[in-house]
């Protein structure tokens, strides 16, 4: 793999990365309202206020604004919330985790059964058209029609499901190294902490999980009927290589190139479905921090938590572009 | 054959071709199925006003009513009907989708178009305003816009379209590409024919059927993200029937009145759906395979 | 090919089915452990929970079981009552209070409480220039001439002194110890306090991360009763749907607010559940915009705005049993409704002006927004243009930077600190006060309030705020819509529910028992 290909790359993220910390400036120092009165709070008076003015720093010039805002971030300082009182990095510090853990089972969902749906209905002869239909309208569910009727259906009428926060042990059940429930409860030991955790867990990764998995296994399946119908596949098939060699040893290895980028844009509606999922099932993660953001319109932790997560999302495209360069040596001229 | 890349959210990679034949016998029943969901939904949208059997905005009834003969999907907690305020919400939704994609699309139209005709410079720091936002994640900014701009229908609109023309501008620029390499247009732009009508009689007639099928794809995903931005706050403010807020505010009472969340969830399911499966038949229509 | 997924499913299946059998052997259900409450918080506690800078209302219950005032109400009344002060005598002129403190108070880390101890929590809450500071700004210094005895002195008298001292937001006696060890630099501790705690209360904190959970044990070194129920745990449940479920199942014993009248039916209902009202100082209110037109200059305009908005039948559309409609000035628990009625707009008539006038109301409160809606109705079917717009508090507060540029309207929720008239009237109607949202400016009820805040006799303050309340119900700018209670609902094994009417969303957590 060559240097030049990394190297463009990262210069790439950084651009991109540079172009999202002015944006989210730019939107930060947009807002109408007066922010020093919001944080002084009720009952304050004109001497706090103006003396927050200051700190904020309200009256100097814009590119003054943006290049002390550029090195705050560089040293971690994402402003404070009007809402929480706290550093906004405090309060996404104690959110992410439970994003994260959330991010990482959806993930795992959407690439086992992407790839188990897609590779099992791209070989299938018959029903095509129907199987074509379901797994687009079973992308089509949008995702807080479907969080809301699991919430529904599998919580309230069924009880198969908790619903609600992530786990039902009070206090905090594991205080572990990592924050994720599922690692550090294993880490100490606490084999039934764990499965309440997967327990709490599931419902909210499946709803964010559904259509990107859906999308995917559509992706990987037309992808995979044209690969078996290339030549190559015929040549092997003609060697007396089985079905499925041709199908797992060769065609999905050419195939993967179009799932994965369906997988980085489904990653991006995914992020926005964070909020949606966290919101419905009462998830402490960033998504419900954006929520009662949005609710008591507390930009700096909007602006906060948007930049977070735009960067996980195109560090993660990044990482993506590799993979399937690694996968796929076709497209590492492409720089 | 051309190529479209990057692959709309969720689309098999479209391949068109110079011959096309419009032959619906190649339609399966599901994707007729939508394009049928869709011309209602417009039927439906468009006489709202005429259909709905209360006034959305106002109190009818006791609140949180059961589905009833008079009210066909209940009572909110402000005693409206739900069934009028979900046509009413149908209306809006529907709409905004068209709203934001026609301009989202216009605008890329014209970035694609500019970058794919001039090329050279011009071309490269388009591309490059393109790639950045596509490699930023669109609903996540739109929900900083809108936020910036203050929560109203139209802002979140603003918000949503500024983060969707990327996509169709590289799609376009990719067509122009293809476009302009071809003979005749080099004979035209030789015998002097200025840009602008090069761009009109030359160009856009070869771009035009990719945009419609770029645009038709990307409906149901649109309609899905701007119910979202409603859910969460962003979008017209109330009492206005937005179905992504109906179904936030019914959150509250989903186990003791669930209709009040699930009909309009329900409603935003439906119309995604068959905006997929009408975009999927679009393509397949115009798709040479 | 099929064969093999077929296998991979039905091991994926079944290891889900596994999952699901082990998850449901952890449900966990509270009822069993008789010596937890468990409540639950939508949201964080916002500030933090130092005493001298906390100013909402989620988290008063939680503060108040750590922290005392000098004073304190007698439960279901407005009567004062002991706190850590045993008794007080205030001077003929109105401006010396000397109070006799309780015997043996030991501070949750073992310091014992004095009369120093009281004079530096008093001067620390005056330095911070938190919300409730307002309430020691007439104070012009304390003397402490015995270890039980703190003498205040104050620079004009304040009729609302003692209900100050007693209200929830009331000046807390803090460790100073605990202050003095944490502080960072000039801080005054505020850091370590925002998310510690050092008072004299019968809980002691022995948990609390921002995002909870928040734990409380009972402190056995309590000078009075010792709390009923050994640990009180607080959890942060979002959404309001998902706490009432956690009720039902047994995981929560307790929700202090947050409950929709419209869910009270269905709660009564459910025999291991019970809900209980107490008469609470909540009042939304409808307030008018003296800052800008139409209502800035016009009085017939606010009369016949008020008129059109039929607050009662929105009280009553809104709130149900809930409440009661707004038939006072003032809420009733600061002043007697007849003492203080609110006047008659009249009946329903012609909108006078055809101006968009835009009605801000706090988009976190669903009643408020259902109160907008249904206001709307009435006003547009009497030719009013009218348009809603939700403002977070954080918002509302704002609009007193510049009421010009806020809206025509508004609607909010206001609860009186402390019940006595100052705590309602000063904030709405004075010019500047803290919840003085539209830009009321009329000096002479500027100085009818201050007056009344400084007149001696007790019964004369009452009178002149009487007068005071009558005055500035008839500006209409501010009108209350309904008189709500204090919904709470738990389940059937909590009793000794003890709750002070201006101590909102509290019930006091000591006399808290689970059986």
């Amino acid at each position: 793999m060559s240097w030049r290909f990394v190297i463009g790359r990262l210069v790439g993220l950084l651009v991109v990365l540079w172009a999202l910390l002015t944006i989210v400036f730019l939107l930060g120092s947009v807002v109408p309202s007066d922010p020093a009165r919001a944080y002084a709070g009720a009952g304050a008076s004109e001497e706090v206020i103006e003396q927050k003015r200051q700190e904020l720093e309200l009256d100097e010039p814009l590119l003054t604004r943006y290049v002390h805002y550029l090195g705050n971030v560089a040293q971690g300082d994402l402003s404070t919330s009007v809402h929480s009182q706290r550093p906004v990095a405090d309060d996404l510090a104690d959110a992410l985790p439970a994003t994260l853990e959330l991010l990482f089972a959806s993930l795992v969902i959407v690439a086992v059964v992407g790839l188990l749906v897609g590779a099992f209905t791209a070989t299938a002869r018959r029903g095509s058209g129907v199987v074509r239909t379901t797994l687009l309208a079973g992308a089509s569910v949008p995702t807080f029609t479907l969080g809301l009727l699991a919430l529904y259906l599998l919580y309230y009428k069924l009880g198969w499901f908790p619903a609600g926060g992530r786990s039902t042990a009070i206090p905090a059940p594991v205080d572990g190294p990592t924050g994720f429930l599922l690692i550090d409860s294993l880490a100490n030991g606490q084999i039934d902490t764990f499965f309440d955790s997967l327990w709490h867990l599931a419902l909210p990764a499946l709803t964010l999980a559904l259509a990107p998995a859906l999308l995917t296994a559509r992706a990987l399946r037309s992808s995979l009927r044209s690969s078996l119908r290339e030549d190559y596949a015929r040549t092997a098939r003609a060697k007396g290589l089985s079905e499925r060699r041709v199908l797992w040893g060769h065609a999905l290895r050419n195939s993967l190139n179009g799932p994965l980028t369906i997988f980085g844009l489904e990653f991006g509606a995914m992020l926005a479905g964070i909020a949606i999922v966290e919101t419905i099932f009462g998830w402490p993660g960033l998504g419900l921090y954006i929520e009662r953001s949005i609710a008591s319109t507390d930009v700096p932790a909007i602006i906060g938590a948007t930049l977070v997560i735009g960067a996980v999302f195109v560090i993660a495209n990044a990482v993506v572009d590799v993979v399937q360069a690694i996968v796929d040596p076709r497209l590492r001229k492409l720089v | 054959m051309a190529f479209l890349e990057p692959v709309a959210a969720g689309q098999e990679p479209i391949a068109l071709g110079a011959r096309r034949r419009l032959d619906l016998s190649r339609l399966g029943f599901a994707e007729k199925a939508g394009m049928v969901a869709i011309a209602l939904i417009t039927v439906v949208a468009l006489a709202a006003p005429l259909i709905a059997p209360h006034n959305p905005g106002a109190t009818v009834g006791a609140n949180l009513q059961s589905p009833s003969g008079s009210f066909l999907l209940g009572t909110d907690d402000v005693g409206r009907d739900v069934f009028s305020r979900m046509l009413y919400g149908t209306r809006t939704s529907w709409f905004s989708a068209l709203a934001v994609v026609g301009v989202g699309a216009m605008f890329g139209l014209l970035v694609g178009l500019v970058a794919g005709i001039r090329g050279g410079w011009v071309d490269t720091v388009l591309m490059r305003i393109t790639d950045a936002g596509l490699a930023l994640p669109g609903p996540v900014i739109a929900i900083a816009v809108a936020v910036a701009l203050g929560p109203s229908l139209l802002n979140t609109l603003i918000a949503v379209t500024v983060v969707w023309w990327p996509w169709y501008a590289r799609v376009i620029r990719g067509e122009t590409r293809a476009v302009v390499v071809r003979p005749h247009f080099d004979a035209a732009r030789l015998a002097g024919v200025g840009g602008f009508r090069l761009a009109l009689r030359h160009v856009i007639p070869g771009v035009m059927p990719v945009l419609i099928v770029c645009a038709s794809v990307d409906l149901g995903f649109l309609i899905l993200t701007l119910a979202g931005l409603s859910f969460l706050g962003l979008g017209a403010p109330a009492p206005a029937p937005e179905l992504g807020a109906m179904a936030s505010q019914g959150l509250e009472f989903l186990f003791s009145f669930p209709w009040i969340a699930l009909a309009p969830a329900v409603v935003v399911f439906i119309l995604a759906g068959a905006a997929n499966l009408a975009g999927d038949g679009l393509r397949d229509l115009l798709e040479d395979t | 090919m099929p064969k093999r997924l077929i296998s991979t499913s039905v091991v994926l299946v079944a290891m889900v089915g596994v999952l699901g059998v082990a998850g449901c052997g952890s449900s966990s259900d509270s009822s069993g452990d008789t010596e937890t409450i468990r409540i639950a918080y939508a949201d964080q506690i916002a500030g933090g929970i130092d005493p001298a800078v906390f100013y909402s209302i989620e988290g008063d219950d939680l503060i108040l079981g750590l922290y005392e005032t000098l004073l304190t109400y007698e439960p279901d009344s407005t009567e004062l009552a002991p706190g850590l002060a045993q008794s007080w005598e205030i001077s003929d002129d109105g401006r010396t209070y000397t109070f006799e403190l309780q015997d043996d108070v030991t501070f949750h880390d073992g310091t014992p409480m004095d009369s120093e101890a009281v004079k530096a929590s008093f001067e620390r809450a005056i330095a911070v220039k938190g919300g409730p500071s307002y309430m020691l700004a007439q104070v012009d210094r304390i003397e402490t001439p015995d270890p039980q005895t703190v003498v205040i002195e104050l620079t004009q008298p304040v009729s609302a002194f003692l209900d100050y001292n007693a209200s929830m937001y009331g000046p807390k006696v803090v460790s100073p110890t605990a202050v003095e060890e944490n502080a960072e630099g000039d801080d005054l501790a505020k850091k370590w306090l925002s998310e510690n705690a050092a008072g004299t209360g019968p809980y002691e904190l022995t948990s609390y991360k921002p995002a909870g959970p928040f734990v409380l044990e009972r402190f056995d070194e309590y000078w009075g009763e010792p709390a009923e129920t050994e640990t009180i745990e607080y959890t942060i449940v979002p959404n309001i749907g998902d706490q009432i479920l956690q009720l039902r199942s047994g995981q929560l014993d307790l929700l202090t607010h947050g409950i929709d009248p419209q869910q009270i039916p269905s709660l009564e209902e459910d025999p291991n559940l019970q809900v209980q009202q107490f008469e609470a100082g909540i009042r939304p209110v409808l307030v008018l915009n003296y800052a800008n037109e139409p209502f800035g200059s016009d009085p017939e305009a606010r009369e016949a705005f008020v008129a059109d908005a039929d607050l009662p039948a929105v009280a009553e559309q809104v709130y149900g049993e809930a409440a009661a409609p707004a038939t006072s000035s003032v809420p009733p628990l600061l002043i007697d409704a007849e003492d203080n009625p609110l006047p008659d707009p009249g009946p329903p008539r012609e909108a006078p002006t055809s101006q968009e006038i835009t009605l801000g109301y706090t988009n976190s409160e669903t009643d408020l927004r259902r109160a907008a809606e249904v206001m709307q109705q009435s006003l547009e079917a009497q030719g009013w243009n009218v348009r809603l717009q939700a403002d977070s508090v954080a918002a509302q507060f704002g609009y007193a930077g510049d009421p010009a540029k806020a809206p025509e309207a508004a609607i909010t929720t206001l609860n009186p600190d402390a019940a006595h008239p100052a705590t309602w009237l000063n904030p709405i109607y004075q010019t500047g006060g803290g919840l003085n949202l539209l830009g009321l400016s009329d000096p002479k009820l500027d100085q009818a309030i201050e007056a009344a805040l400084a007149t001696v006799d007790e019964e004369e303050a009452a009178q002149a705020y009487a007068e005071v309340a009558v005055e500035a119900a008839s500006s209409w700018y501010a009108t209350g819509i309904a008189d709500r209670n204090d919904v709470i609902a738990a389940r059937s094994s909590i009793s000794g529910f003890s709750h002070v009417p201006v101590y909102i969303w509290v019930v006091r957590l000591a006399d808290l028992v689970k059986e």
